[in-house]
């Protein structure tokens, strides 16, 4: 975040997030997966998105990240930072990445929801090394 | 909190609508909806109850020109207006960029207007803003009902700051553009000293 309390994200930053996103998505398998902002902006997204609302996908996902956080600071816990919706046939993960951004991922029974944690994780770690570089 | 994207040239911005129950804010958005062209507003998504009001929030994108090379996404979203659901608006203030107030212009509507008006200082407050850092316009909606207050009035009660005002009758459509102009426009002056050139 820059001094006028604006998000700014250079075309450097995204060409190495969506580096960051294929290897993310592959390793994963997941169906699809959006980087937002914490208030649902789209930042990049990966996967069979054009079947989907991606801009309603990502104002949803903040809806329920936050919620979630705020539940959290209720009940006193302050690390809920991560989640999973599981369905059916499909589930939900949700990753926070540094405090300002939001990893979401779709995925069904050809992976595990382990394999997605552990791979949200990894994406979350170094996703947040990128945007807090200076370049 | 705008976020430029320099890799899609995009600057987006978040709108909220706030005010008491049922004064007309998810009306603005669907007249917004229903009178934009497809291609310059998204879908609109509307978490609401069975008896229509706001649940959760109300949320249209809508592109609105270039500036500097900049495309102009607007983020709308109004707030849930009842009283028990104040975590709910909160959430949807999160870094605000903008915001519209409507006024319910009835006058048996005064103190829920005013209790509104101090629940959004209040919760401006929990992210340590105030009303001054953000740019804000004021709707007097439902200006065509017959126990309306006089303009001169609701702005003692509800408008000492001056905030630029609009009367409307949102079911009609009427200021229901205006208002998004204004606000729209004030906002993106709040940028636009920031913005650098494509």
């Amino acid at each position: 975040m820059n001094r006028s309390g604006t998000i700014e994200v250079s075309k450097e930053k995204i060409n190495r997030l969506n580096g960051l996103m294929d290897s993310f998505c592959a390793q994963a398998n997941t169906i699809w997966a959006i980087l937002a902002t914490s208030t649902g902006q789209l930042l990049v997204q990966r996967g069979f998105v054009r079947s989907f609302d991606v801009l309603a996908i990502s104002a949803l996902a903040s809806g329920v990240f936050n919620s979630t956080m705020e539940l959290a600071r209720i009940i006193g816990e302050r690390h809920f930072s991560e989640f999973l919706q599981e369905g059916r046939s499909y589930s939900v993960y949700y990753i926070g990445v540094e405090d300002d951004y939001l990893l979401v991922s779709l995925f069904d029974d050809r992976t595990l929801p382990g394999v997605v944690k552990i791979a949200c994780e990894n994406f979350a770690g170094e996703a947040g090394a990128i945007l807090r570089s200076q370049a | 909190m705008a976020n430029l994207n320099y890799a899609d040239k995009e600057l987006n911005l978040k709108i909220v609508y706030y005010g008491t129950g049922l004064c007309g804010k998810t009306t603005n958005l669907r007249i917004v909806f229903s009178i934009m062209s497809p291609e310059r507003r998204g879908k609109m998504m509307s978490l609401a109850t069975e008896l229509d009001q706001t649940l959760f929030f109300d949320f249209l994108p809508v592109d609105l020109g270039t500036l500097k090379g900049w495309k102009l996404r607007y983020h709308l979203y109004t707030v849930p207006g009842q009283i028990y659901y104040n975590v709910s608006r909160k959430l949807v203030l999160k870094n605000v960029d903008g915001l519209v107030f409507v006024v319910d212009s009835q006058e048996e509507r005064l103190d829920e207007n005013i209790e509104s008006y101090n629940n959004l200082i209040d919760n401006l407050k929990s992210y340590n803003l105030d009303l001054g850092a953000i740019p804000m316009v004021v709707q007097y909606n439902k200006r065509d009902l017959p126990n309306i207050m006089p303009i001169s009035d609701l702005q003692l009660y509800l408008n000492r700051e001056g905030y630029t005002y609009f009367e409307s009758v949102a079911v009609r459509g009427l200021g229901v553009f205006d208002t998004l102009k204004s606000v729209c426009q004030k906002t993106i002056l709040k940028q636009a000293e920031n913005l650098p050139q494509i």
